[in-house]
């Protein structure tokens, strides 16, 4: 037995009783709330300073903000709404009642119902206090991995040390799988007392099921801070299942109507992230949900374009030509057609394709580059 | 993936702030001007709200936001700054607010400077192309801060200081050789050029020490950023 052995092992008890006694006697920062507050708070000021905030009165936001009122008339007055110009398919709640809706989750929310199930879940978040339940979690976390290093130090077990926290990060998350679980809970109750069909969440998380699945780069199930979502699409479709039938159902045509007129630009933003897989996954869905294939088509000849490869480029000239054949091929389609053409060493084709996009859009801002690729 | 309170996010970049170790280093970078002219001799300066944030670092390590302590380092690096600059003869302008109004175009130009804080100290958003040059403008509109002033002034804090209990946990660590680490504190600074919006000169400061939260060491780590300032 060495001396620093010996050393270690009588300095440790006195030391991780120190410990104790020290963390014993801090409160955790949950319980002073105001730091949560301020948190939130400086947060909530992003999201009003976003570059990407759609203006108060635009009209999806004063749509939505009635969703929220239909959802929840009780907490509706003191929810503040953020609406987002973003690609990702997301939205949140921060802990103080202020929303944040990503336009990439209405891009994948066909239905009124589908965006009704993910904003009642967000209140769900918000009403059952998540964010502080998660908030105490984090700093109990970290004292516990204190401790682990501490107790770790004292043995000189260090990898001990990294194994045990671990296991605590991974039941930090499954606790946090719980909080989702009551959330759906409360948005199936919202969406029941508003008259929303229950399998419009099951369906929405199919399809982003279906989209992250087909991600080159999934994320472990041990990481995610929510649950499986098969496991959330089953327990969805068993509720919807078992629910009454609704007398009268909430009429979602406005959002349709609403959802239509920006539907290309929110599409045009999906393309902006430059992903392929899930992208096409989801405009086959948005095709196969309803959205209209002359507007879905040529986006996804264009990503396929990208790629260069023979196949693809086959295939979106494939898309293109059926959209002209049934007479249904924009500007876009044509000038799309020309480019694949092009690609593929068919230059009569491209410009026969080229041509017509020009007589469709004479005043093209890019004329020049088309004409100069036709010769 | 979707949903879920993003508001750790924010956090785990302050604590990796705290990753970066070390006492107190700077980093000065310098542009000239278009003759290659000594800067900001004799020139009036525009002091942009400073954005400050002052954490404090519990047992369990996880940052928390501290109003007060963050209005304390506001008020003391303000009135630094005025000091530092009086004491250098510069003429200045304070503009410490900024507007409320997120249509206003000046407060548009304030967020503006503080993204382009943002990049700037963040290395995963280092531009390849740049070459570690300084080339970065927001643009001549930013003229609308000041209409005489010749360069407006923007500074960026985080700090962070230990509860007393993570002070005595440190202790006790030390015992068993097991490192807690402290608070740290993070100052940036640019120096904007009204005539055209281009950067002319960054400073940045890593430090443990230096208590914003009191006027005197507050003076002193303004000075310290300031030092090579080309004014």
């Amino acid at each position: 037995m060495n001396g620093r052995f010996l050393s270690r092992c009588l300095a440790a008890p006195p030391a991780l009783g120190l410990l104790v006694l020290i963390l014993l006697a801090t409160p955790v920062h949950a319980d002073s709330s105001g730091a949560l507050t301020a948190e939130a708070e400086r947060l909530e000021q992003r999201l009003r300073d976003s570059p990407r905030r759609l203006p108060e009165d635009h009209e999806l936001v004063v749509h939505l903000r009635e969703l929220v009122c239909v959802l929840d008339e009780k907490r509706c007055g003191g929810l503040r709404l953020y609406v987002l110009r973003s690609p990702q398919a997301n939205a949140f709640m921060l802990p103080n009642g202020a929303m944040a809706l990503f336009t990439g989750l209405m891009l994948r929310t066909v239905e009124e119902a589908e965006l009704a199930f993910v904003i009642a879940h967000e209140i769900g978040h918000y009403a059952e206090r998540h964010s502080e339940e998660r908030w105490t979690t984090l700093h109990r976390t970290g004292n516990l991995l204190n401790l682990v290093a501490f107790a770790a130090g004292a043995t000189g077990e260090y990898q001990a040390g990294a194994i045990a926290e671990f296991g605590i990060v991974a039941a930090l998350f499954a606790y946090s799988r719980d909080q989702e679980r009551e959330a759906d809970r409360f948005a199936v109750e919202r969406m029941t007392a508003a008259g929303y069909p229950l399998r419009a969440g099951a369906e929405l998380f199919a399809g982003l099921l279906a989209e992250e699945r087909a991600r080159p780069t999934a994320i472990p199930t041990l990481f995610a801070t929510h649950p499986p979502t098969r496991e959330r699409v089953r327990t969805l479709e068993r509720l919807a299942a078992s629910a009454p039938e609704i007398a009268v159902p909430r009429d979602g045509s406005r959002w349709r109507s609403l959802r239509a007129r920006h539907l290309e630009a929110w599409l045009d933003d999906e393309l902006g992230r430059r992903s392929r897989a899930d992208s096409l996954v989801l405009l086959e869905r948005l095709e196969r949900s309803g959205d209209p294939p002359e507007i879905l088509r040529p986006r996804r000849a264009e990503i396929l374009r990208r790629s260069g490869k023979p196949e693809d480029l086959a295939e979106a000239a494939r898309l293109l030509e059926a959209l002209v054949e049934e007479g249904q091929a924009s500007a876009r389609a044509w000038r799309l057609l020309g480019q694949v053409a092009k690609a593929r060493g068919d230059q009569a084709k491209a410009r026969e394709a080229f041509r017509r996009y020009l007589e469709l859009e004479p005043e093209a801002p890019d004329r020049a580059l088309i004409e100069w690729e036709m010769q | 993936m979707p949903w879920r309170g993003e508001w750790f996010g924010p956090l785990a970049a302050v604590l990796a702030f705290g990753l970066v170790a070390g006492c107190a280093t700077t980093a000065p970078r310098v542009a000239e001007d278009a003759k290659g002219a000594k800067l900001g001799a004799n020139a009036e300066i525009v002091l942009l709200a400073p954005d400050v944030l002052v954490y404090e670092l519990p047992t369990s390590g996880v940052p928390v936001l501290r109003r007060d302590w963050t209005e304390q380092a506001l008020r003391n690096i303000e009135r630094a700054l005025g000091a530092e600059l009086k004491r250098r003869g510069a003429r200045f302008r304070v503009a410490l607010r900024p507007p409320e109004d997120d249509q206003d175009r000046a407060r548009q130009y304030w967020l503006l400077n503080r993204r382009l804080a943002e990049t700037l100290v963040d290395p995963n958003l280092r531009l390849p192309h740049k070459r570690g040059k300084l080339d970065w403008t927001v643009g001549p509109g930013v003229r609308i801060l000041d209409p005489d002033a010749r360069y407006a002034l923007f500074m960026l804090v985080r700090d962070s200081y230990s509860s007393d209990a993570r002070k005595a946990m440190m202790i006790a660590g030390l015992f068993l050789g097991v490192n807690v680490p402290l608070g740290q504190q993070f100052v940036y600074v640019h120096l904007i050029d009204l005539e055209d919006g281009s950067v002319v000169w960054t400073n940045r400061l890593l430090s443990m020490g230096g208590d914003l939260r009191s006027p005197g060491p507050a003076d002193e780590v303004v000075r310290k950023v300031l030092n090579k300032a080309p004014l």
